[in-house]
C-alpha cells in the first residue's frame, strides 16, 4: 500500500511547483492518505490483458490538417495582437514583460526581459 | 411577462407576437436577478452592456420584419470557464481573476450566430473541480430549492441560475457529472453530450480525455435545442467529430428497450431517491417503453479510476497557470525574484484547496514508482468500464438502447456537510463519472417538475422529500436523439 509523508509531499510540492502552507499539511496527507487507501479496490481488478484507454474518444485515428491558413485562422489570430496584449499584466515599449527566466549561480538576474 | 413561466420556446413565442421586446425581456431579468441572486450567488459577474448591445440586435431584427431564430434574445447564463471575448472568464479561480478573453470559444461563436444572449458569466467550482458549487473563490452558489443546501457542482452557476428563473437556459461543462449531478440537486434538464459531439475550443481545460460542454434547461425540449445549435465538428478541437446524423434515428418508444443496471440500485441509495427513480420508471413504462435488468460489473470502480486519471490530466492541464503565462496575481515585486519562487507562490496562493489537492493526487500518480500502479492500472479499469457499457449496449447480445440510472445517490446536501472529506464528496460522481469514462452521452431529467418547488425560506425545516431528485438516461455514442426523445415524452406525459 502506498502511503505519503511529509518527506514525499514535499517531493510532490516540489515536481508541481505548489508552496504548501506548514499549517495545511497534515490535513492534506490526512486527505491524501486516505483517497490513496480507497484505490487500493483497484488491486482486485484483473487487467491481464487488458488494452489501456487513454482518451476519451471512440475513433483512434489522428487527425491531421495541411500546414496551411485554410481556415484563416492566422488572420484571426494576427488581429488579436493588441487584445492579447491587454490580458498581459506588464508591457514596456511593446515588449511583454516577464520575470527573469534565467539565472546565474550566486549572481543577479540575466535576460528573461 | 412572466419570468418564472418562459423556456427558450416561450421566450420565443412572446417575442414573435411582440408580447416584449428584447430589451425589455433582458432589463427585466438583470432586475430580476439584482434581487434574487443576493440570496443564490449564481452569477460571478453580470454583462450587461454585452447583454443590451444583443437585445437591440434581436429588436432591429424584429422590427425590420426578420425572421427570428429559436435562440433569438434567448437569456443565458455561461459557466465562467468557457471564454467569452472581451469579458473577465476566470473559471471561479483568484488565479484568473485579471484574465480577459480574447477570444470566443467555439459554442458562444455559434450561439452569437443565433443571436442567443449572455446575461452574465456563472459561478462553478474553481477549475470545474468539485461536486458542491462551494470551491469557488467568489463564495459559494445555493440550492434555490433550500438555501442552506448545495446546489451541487461544477456547473452550480448555470443550473441554479436555470433552477430560480434568473436565465431561460444555460451552458455548464461536465468531466464527472458536473452538469448532470447539479441538474439533478436543482431540478432542471441538463445534458452531457457524447464525447467529441461538441467543441471544447475556448474552455479551460480541466481532464482533457472527459470535458465536454453541455446545455442546461427548464425542459428537455429547450436542452435539445441548445445542444443542436452548439454541437458539431470544428477545426480548433480535433477531438471533436461530424455527427453521422444516420445514427440519430429514433425508434418508435414501443421498440426501446432501457436497461437497469443491478449495479446503481445498491443499498444505501438514499431512499427519497430510489422512490422517486422508481417512480419515473414506472411513468415510462406507462409509455410502452420495455425494461430489463442489466448488469456493469466494474461500476464500483469507477470512481476510483476517475479520481486517478482526471487529477493526471488537471495535473498537467493546470501547469499553465504558473504566474507567468497565466495567472500573475500582483505585478512583480522586485527584478531579483527567482523564477522558482514565483511559480511557487503564484500557485500556493492563486488556486484553492481542492485544486491543489487534485494536482497534488494528480503529479503522485503519475510519479515515477507509482505511474504503473496507479495510472497505469486506472486506465485500464476504464477500458473494463467502457467494455461494460459496449456489451450492455450490443444489438448482436441481446443488448439495450438506453439505460436508466439515478444520476445521483442522494438529494441536495447541507452546505458544509462534505467541504472537509473529500472522499465523501468524491462519491456524489459515482453514477455519473462512468459515463465520461466511457464518453457516452447522458441527460439528467427531474422526476417532479420544477414548478412544484417555490420554497425558499430558511427557516423553514427542509426534509429531503421535498428536494428535487433526477434520473439519468444513458444513450448509446451519438445517439442523443434517443435520450431526448424519451426524454420528452416523460415531460409531456
Amino acid at each position: 500500500m502506498a502511503s505519503i509523508n511529509r518527506e514525499n509531499l514535499k517531493h510532490l510540492t516540489e515536481l508541481a511547483r505548489i508552496e504548501i502552507e506548514e499549517k495545511d499539511e497534515e490535513k492534506l496527507l490526512k486527505d491524501l492518505q486516505e483517497i490513496l487507501d480507497y484505490f487500493e479496490e483497484l488491486k482486485e481488478v484483473d487487467t491481464k490483458n487488458v488494452e489501456s484507454m487513454s482518451g476519451g474518444n471512440i475513433f483512434l485515428s489522428n487527425v491531421f490538417r495541411n500546414d496551411t491558413d485554410s481556415y484563416g485562422l492566422y488572420a484571426d489570430l494576427y488581429g488579436r495582437n493588441e487584445k492579447l496584449k491587454g490580458v498581459f499584466p506588464e508591457e514596456e515599449d511593446g515588449f511583454l514583460k516577464i520575470p527573469p527566466v534565467f539565472f546565474v549561480e550566486g549572481g543577479s538576474a540575466s535576460g528573461g526581459e | 411577462m412572466n419570468i418564472q413561466d418562459l423556456t427558450i420556446k416561450k421566450f420565443h413565442n412572446g417575442l414573435i407576437k411582440k408580447e416584449f421586446s428584447a430589451t425589455e425581456a433582458v432589463e427585466e431579468f438583470f432586475d430580476y436577478i439584482s434581487g434574487k441572486d443576493k440570496d443564490i450567488n449564481a452569477f460571478i459577474r453580470l454583462s450587461k452592456d454585452l447583454a443590451l448591445s444583443q437585445a437591440s440586435a434581436v429588436d432591429t431584427d424584429l422590427a425590420s420584419g426578420k425572421e427570428l431564430d429559436i435562440l433569438a434574445g434567448a437569456p443565458l447564463a455561461i459557466k465562467d470557464n468557457i471564454l467569452i471575448e472581451g469579458e473577465p472568464t476566470t473559471a471561479a479561480s483568484k488565479i484568473l481573476q485579471n484574465y480577459r478573453a480574447s477570444y470566443d470559444a467555439t459554442v458562444i461563436k455559434k450561439l452569437k450566430s443565433r443571436n442567443a444572449i449572455f446575461l452574465g458569466k456563472a459561478n462553478m467550482d474553481e477549475f470545474a473541480q468539485g461536486a458542491s458549487g462551494e470551491n469557488s473563490a467568489f463564495g459559494p452558489t445555493k440550492n434555490p430549492h433550500d438555501l442552506e443546501r448545495v446546489p451541487g457542482g461544477t456547473s452550480s452557476g448555470s443550473v441554479a441560475a436555470v433552477a430560480s428563473d434568473m436565465a431561460v437556459a444555460g451552458l455548464g461543462s461536465d468531466t464527472g457529472g458536473s452538469i448532470r449531478q447539479p441538474a439533478s440537486f436543482c431540478g432542471v434538464v441538463g445534458l452531457k453530450p457524447t464525447y467529441g459531439a461538441v467543441s471544447r475550443y475556448g474552455l479551460i481545460a480541466m481532464a482533457s480525455s472527459l470535458d465536454q460542454i453541455g446545455p442546461i434547461a427548464k425542459t428537455v425540449e429547450d436542452a435539445e435545442i441548445l445542444f443542436e445549435a452548439i454541437k458539431g465538428k470544428d477545426v480548433l478541437d480535433s477531438t471533436s467529430v461530424n455527427l453521422k446524423t444516420e445514427n440519430l434515428k429514433t425508434k418508435s418508444l414501443k421498440e426501446i428497450t432501457i436497461g437497469l443496471p443491478d449495479e446503481y440500485f445498491i443499498e444505501g441509495l438514499d431512499k427519497e431517491v430510489a422512490s422517486a427513480v422508481e417512480e419515473a420508471i414506472k411513468t415510462l413504462k406507462g409509455l410502452g417503453i420495455k425494461f430489463k435488468k442489466i448488469s456493469l460489473p466494474h461500476t464500483k470502480y469507477a470512481i476510483s479510476a476517475y479520481y486517478i486519471i482526471m487529477p493526471a490530466e488537471v495535473s498537467a492541464n493546470l501547469a499553465r497557470y504558473d504566474g507567468v503565462r497565466y495567472g500573475r496575481i500582483t505585478k512583480r515585486e522586485s527584478q531579483s525574484v527567482n523564477l522558482r519562487d514565483i511559480y511557487l507562490k503564484t500557485r500556493g496562493e492563486g488556486f484553492g484547496e481542492e485544486v491543489k489537492r487534485r494536482i497534488i493526487l494528480g503529479t503522485f500518480v503519475l510519479s515515477s514508482g507509482y505511474y504503473d500502479a496507479y495510472y497505469a492500472k486506472a486506465q485500464k479499469v476504464r477500458r473494463l468500464i467502457k467494455n461494460d457499457f459496449d456489451k450492455a449496449f450490443d444489438p448482436s447480445a441481446g443488448g439495450v438502447d438506453v439505460i436508466l440510472t439515478p444520476t445521483a445517490p442522494t438529494p441536495a446536501f447541507k452546505i458544509g456537510e462534505k467541504i472537509n472529506d473529500p472522499l465523501s464528496m468524491y462519491l456524489s460522481d459515482i453514477f455519473t463519472a462512468p459515463v465520461n469514462l466511457a464518453g457516452l452521452p447522458a441527460i439528467s431529467i427531474p422526476t417532479l417538475t420544477n414548478t412544484d418547488y417555490t420554497r425558499t425560506n430558511t427557516d423553514s425545516p427542509h426534509k429531503s422529500a421535498s428536494l428535487p431528485v433526477g434520473f439519468q438516461l444513458i444513450g448509446k455514442y451519438f445517439h442523443e436523439a434517443d435520450i431526448l426523445e424519451i426524454g420528452k415524452q416523460y415531460e409531456a406525459h
